[in-house]
Formats: C-alpha cells, sequence, structure tokens
C-alpha cells in the first residue's frame, strides 16, 4: 500500500485498455480499490452508484466525452466534491483551461509516467 | 411418346437448380466457418494480449520477467509492448525498452527492419520505437527513404512516437523528397507528436516549392503555438497558393499576435483572391483586431 494512504475507491474511466488496466493495476498494488469504465456514461453510472473517493477520467472517449462527465459531477451535490483528475492526450493550453474550468482537479498528459500518476493520486485523496 | 427435348431440359434445369442449391450451402457454410475460425483467432489474440499486458505490468513493477521463446507468445508481446511504449514517458518507458532490449526484441526490431517485405520493415520500425529509450533514431532515419510508402510512413509515426524534435527536419525533408516522398498529413501528425518547440525546426518546409509542405508548416505552427513563427507565416500569408495563405491565416489568429493583422490586411487589399481565402483571412483579421474589415 501506498505509504500513508488508507484504502481508497477510484473509478478509472478510460476507453484505451492499456492504460485502464495499468493505471489500475497500479492502484490496486498502492492497495486501493479500483473500478474500470471503458466509455464516458458507464462511467458516470458508476461513479454515482459507489461515490468513490477519487476519478480518473479521459478526455475522448464514446458516448459521453470526460469533460461533460466531470460537468455532471459537479452539478450534482452528492458528488461535486470527489476529487476529478484527468489523464489526456489533450495538450494544448485552452484544453487546460477548459478542463480546469470544468472543475477538473488534475491534469496528467499523455504519454504519462506511472509515478506522476501515483504521486498526483496520493496528494488528491490526501487534500 | 414423351418429347425429348422437353424431358432434356427438365433434367438440366433440375441439375442447374440442384447445383446452385448445393453451392449456396457450401457458401453459407464457408462464411460460417470463417466466422468461427476468425472468432477463435481472435479470442486467441485477446488472451496473449492479456497475457503479454499482464507481462508488461510485471516488468515496468521492475520484477524479473523472462520473455518465453515461443513464437505466437513473442508476437505478441512485441505488439503489445510497441503499442504500450507510446502511452509511457520518464522511468516507465525506460524500463520497458531496457527489458525488450535484454530479452532481444530490439535485436529482432533492427533484423525486422531489413527485411524484403515491406510490412515487415514497417511492424520492425514500430518496435524498434517500443525498445528505444536512448535517442538512437538513426535506422529510424534511414526507413524514412525506404522504397515503400508504408514503410516510410511507419517509420515517420515512430519517430513522431518517440517524441524527439531533433527528427522534425528530418520529417520536412522525407515530406519534400521527389524520389520517395513521405505523405504530408503523416508527416504533419508525426511533427505534431515529435511537438518541437521552435519554428526554426521547420526550417526547409518554409521556402518548400511543394505548396502542400509549406501549407503544412504553416498548420504545424499555429497548432503547436510556435510563437517564433509569427514573422514566416505572415509572409506565408501572402503566398500564391491558396491553402499555404489559409493555413497561415488560421495559425496567425492562433498565436493571436495584433502585428499580423496588418500582413493579412494588406492582402486582403489584392481583387484576385478566392473566396475562401477571403473568408479565412477576414476570420484571421477578426480575431487579431476584434474588427471586422468590410469584403
Amino acid at each position: 500500500m501506498t505509504k500513508g494512504v488508507s484504502v481508497a475507491r477510484v473509478v478509472v474511466i478510460e476507453d484505451d485498455p492499456d492504460i485502464s488496466l495499468l493505471v489500475a493495476h497500479k492502484l490496486r498494488a498502492g492497495g486501493h480499490d479500483v473500478e474500470v469504465e471503458s466509455d464516458g456514461r458507464a462511467g458516470l453510472a458508476a461513479v454515482v452508484a459507489s461515490t468513490p473517493d477519487l476519478v480518473i477520467l479521459d478526455w475522448m472517449m464514446p458516448r459521453m466525452n470526460g469533460i461533460e462527465v466531470c460537468e455532471a459531477m459537479r452539478t450534482d451535490p452528492t458528488l461535486a466534491s470527489i476529487p476529478v483528475l484527468m489523464l489526456t492526450a489533450k495538450a494544448l493550453e485552452v484544453d487546460l483551461e477548459r478542463a480546469y474550468a470544468v472543475g477538473v482537479d488534475e491534469y496528467i498528459q499523455k504519454p504519462f509516467s506511472t509515478r506522476e500518476l501515483m504521486v498526483r493520486v496520493t496528494r488528491l485523496l490526501h487534500a | 411418346m414423351p418429347d425429348l427435348s422437353t424431358a432434356g431440359a427438365e433434367s438440366l434445369a433440375a441439375w442447374l437448380l440442384l447445383g446452385s442449391a448445393v453451392l449456396v450451402v457450401v457458401l453459407v457454410v464457408a462464411v460460417l466457418v470463417i466466422r468461427v475460425l476468425r472468432w477463435v483467432a481472435d479470442a486467441a489474440d485477446q488472451r496473449r494480449s492479456t497475457w503479454a499486458r499482464e507481462v508488461l505490468f510485471r516488468v515496468l513493477e521492475g520484477d524479473d520477467v523472462r520473455a518465453p521463446w515461443r513464437r505466437a507468445r513473442r508476437h505478441a508481446l512485441a505488439a503489445t509492448a510497441a503499442r504500450l511504449s507510446t502511452k509511457l514517458r520518464g522511468a516507465d518507458r525506460a524500463t520497458l525498452a531496457t527489458w525488450l532490449t535484454q530479452e532481444g526484441f530490439r535485436q529482432h526490431a533492427v533484423e525486422m527492419m531489413h527485411s524484403q517485405v515491406a510490412l515487415t520493415r514497417a511492424r520492425g520500425a514500430r518496435m524498434f520505437v517500443a525498445c528505444l529509450a536512448d535517442r538512437e533514431t538513426r535506422p529510424l532515419l534511414d526507413l524514412l527513404g525506404d522504397r515503400d510508402v508504408r514503410v516510410r510512413s511507419a517509420a515517420a509515426r515512430a519517430l513522431g512516437e518517440c517524441g524527439i524534435d531533433t527528427a522534425v527536419p528530418f520529417l520536412v525533408r522525407a515530406a519534400q523528397s521527389d524520389e520517395a516522398p513521405l505523405p504530408v498529413s503523416v508527416a504533419a501528425m508525426s511533427i505534431v507528436h515529435a511537438a518541437p518547440r521552435s519554428a526554426r525546426s521547420l526550417g526547409l518546409a518554409w521556402q518548400s516549392d511543394r505548396p502542400e509542405v509549406a501549407a503544412m508548416a504553416a498548420e504545424v505552427a499555429g497548432f503547436l503555438h510556435l510563437t517564433d513563427a509569427r514573422v514566416p507565416l505572415e509572409h506565408a500569408v501572402a503566398h500564391d497558393d491558396p491553402a499555404v495563405a489559409d493555413a497561415a491565416a488560421w495559425s496567425l489568429a492562433r498565436l493571436g499576435d495584433p502585428r499580423s493583422a496588418t500582413p493579412i490586411e494588406k492582402r486582403l487589399r489584392k481583387h484576385d483572391l478566392p473566396v475562401l481565402t477571403q473568408r479565412s483571412l477576414h476570420g484571421a483579421y477578426a480575431e487579431l483586431h476584434h474588427v471586422r474589415l468590410e469584403p
């Protein structure tokens, strides 16, 4: 388990199985309880059902994109306080601005480092 | 007495009907067999891919893992590693590359890149990138001049995925080549992925005789927000080719420097502009100056 962090429930919403399974593997190795969904709508349903401690969210996904998922979470009082970490290939300044504007807490660009990801996850779970 | 010719025709028709029915049955069975075989092959691929992911995740954890020698499993490992490495950076990528090199995948990739078969060379290029933690890109740069466009494209994509901006002048040169040109769209995407920090990397492209290459440079500069591209873009707005002028106008609007409004306005004073170019220039001018000129 990651030092100093208790078991957390994390929902990973990502349509690329290489990434979602790697992230889930790292989080489970850190002692967390992980649920993986591969599209925005299913991911939002999982978030509503389990009210996790953290959501890791891709931007470009089928059915509902990450920005829409985050917006929906922020307008729901029961989900509004759940931290969101966006993991995306979108790398422009305007994308970053838009993500933070809709309420994303952390933003990591792909290609990514699992070490950086775990540092930010720990930080968000401590906040 | 029966009419022999009618009986013969009926017999022939019956045989034709029977033959057609048999043919339909054979075709249906063949389609079903192909579908089942494909489903079995896909399921086996899926299983091998899942297994390969688990192996590579253990490698990333720093476990001592040996690659198997069975061909199908090595192939699955190579394909999954090539895919996964493009999604990682830093220590993860270095760990993966070191392991693949130790397990002989890099040597195999180099051999594939010298194959007589174009698709094997292209696959070798992708595999080689997965083994790259350093900046040794020479074998990929050599493949930019390959006789087969699929190999040139695979090498360009692989270079882009490496994220090495020093490859950009080579990609530009490959796009400009007369003998073995790299498709401009592939060059553009590869350059975007390589993400140069300065418009100087695109040097040759600005003066290219081929308008599509100059247009690519203009578009990429705007997309990557290369602020030092302002002056070449302002020159490109006056280019004779509408595609170059359009791309330059779009990029100048993205850069957002109000000084660029003057060359755009100057170009708009020319009366022989195509309608689409006029629209692009008006749009860029409005974006930069917050004023719309009278058409």
